[in-house]
């Protein structure tokens, strides 16, 4: 019996069109985190910010206020350490560490596989704070309902003007280290000004966090 | 950075189309990134070889990376136009505050901010 092979020529070239978009692929999975949200009733925060801004003190002095009212998990994203998840705990708060290792930002893809670790029938409320960088975790959505970005007096009277597109989309942005101001000479009037050239529609609250200072305003802000 | 990401995620989907359609190897990877995107096209290339040497299938690939203007909209009058993009290192990280130069409102960029993997070319 003869058998017939079908074989292409060798070393055929073959062009093949794909227009896939590396940008969308992301937010194609922030879409499903936000559906998965949805379903089990919860509600997401985003909390961006710079290093030091005070992300993590904002959450913890949140959770001490809500914690009895919600049920709460923040999702920490960091580069190695586990240092703030270790203090997220000690509030009685469930914690998952994302140790994004080479990355400057946390993405869709991430949240995902942290969401699975979660048992999400029993929350209602969970914080995502971002690895410390004001540029990066702007461009890749995860599927929270809210952003917020903290910036600190510390941080000089351009941080917003350097940063524009981060403030673009946050529905709340925190002036943190207030009593700062006067030793930094820093106007925090103008960094208002700043953020609402950009944004007009963002809330924008002042703030002490290790404090306590501005926390129910944030509260408020998050309709909570 | 984030240029590795990308970078990995690029060629994980040149593998996945390679594979599925029985290639011998990868001969080209066709790539897009906007006038106005975050992404160094230096840094990419440069992950993306980085990545491409442990893969044997990808072994004297050629990544073609084409640039894609930035257009923008306003948000009040919906005027378009393509702007200008000076080579300034800092877009690739904060894309400019655009204003209509029309009614002078913020509009927003409606392309030039994407990266693509526009198509491969394979050895079959």
């Amino acid at each position: 019996m003869s058998k017939i092979i079908v074989t292409e020529d060798e070393g055929e070239r073959l062009d093949i069109e794909l227009e896939e978009s590396i940008i969308r692929r992301n937010m194609l999975l922030a879409e499903e985190n936000r559906r998965i949200l949805d379903n089990y009733g919860i509600k997401a925060i985003d909390v961006m910010g710079a290093t030091g801004s005070g992300k993590t003190t904002l959450i913890i002095q949140i959770c001490k206020r809500l914690k009895d009212r919600y049920r709460i998990a923040v999702i920490k994203g960091d580069l190695t350490s586990s240092i703030d998840s270790d203090m997220i705990l000690k509030e009685g708060v469930k914690s998952v560490q994302v140790n994004t290792g080479r990355e400057c930002h946390l993405d869709a893809s991430q949240i995902r596989k942290a969401l699975e670790k979660l048992e999400l029938s029993s929350l209602d409320l969970i914080f995502i704070e971002n690895v410390g960088n004001l540029i990066c975790p702007a461009e890749f959505p995860l599927g929270s309902h809210k952003r917020i970005v903290v910036i600190s007096i510390t941080e000089g009277p351009y941080t917003v003007i350097k940063h524009p597109f981060m403030f673009m989309d946050a529905d709340i942005v925190v002036i943190n280290k207030m009593d700062l101001a006067e030793a930094m000479k820093v106007d925090s009037d103008k960094l208002v000004q700043d953020i609402r050239s950009i944004n007009p529609r963002a809330n924008v609250v002042k703030a002490i966090c290790r404090d306590g200072i501005g926390i129910d305003d944030i509260i408020h802000a998050l309709n909570l | 950075m984030h240029e590795f990401s990308i970078a990995s995620q690029i060629i994980s989907i040149a593998l996945a189309e390679a594979k599925r359609r029985y290639a011998k190897r990868v001969l080209e990877i066709k790539i897009r990134i906007g006038k106005f995107s975050f992404i160094n096209p230096d840094q990419l290339k440069f992950s993306l070889e980085a990545i491409a040497s442990m893969e044997p299938s990808l072994n004297g690939v050629v990544f073609s990376v084409s640039e894609e203007d930035a257009v923008a909209k306003c948000i009040e009058c919906n005027y378009q136009w393509i702007v200008e993009c000076k080579d300034n290192p800092l877009y690739h990280y904060s894309p400019p505050i655009v204003r209509c130069p029309r009614c002078n409102n913020i509009s927003k960029l409606v392309k030039g901010r994407d990266c693509v993997i526009e198509g491969i070319c394979i050895e079959v």
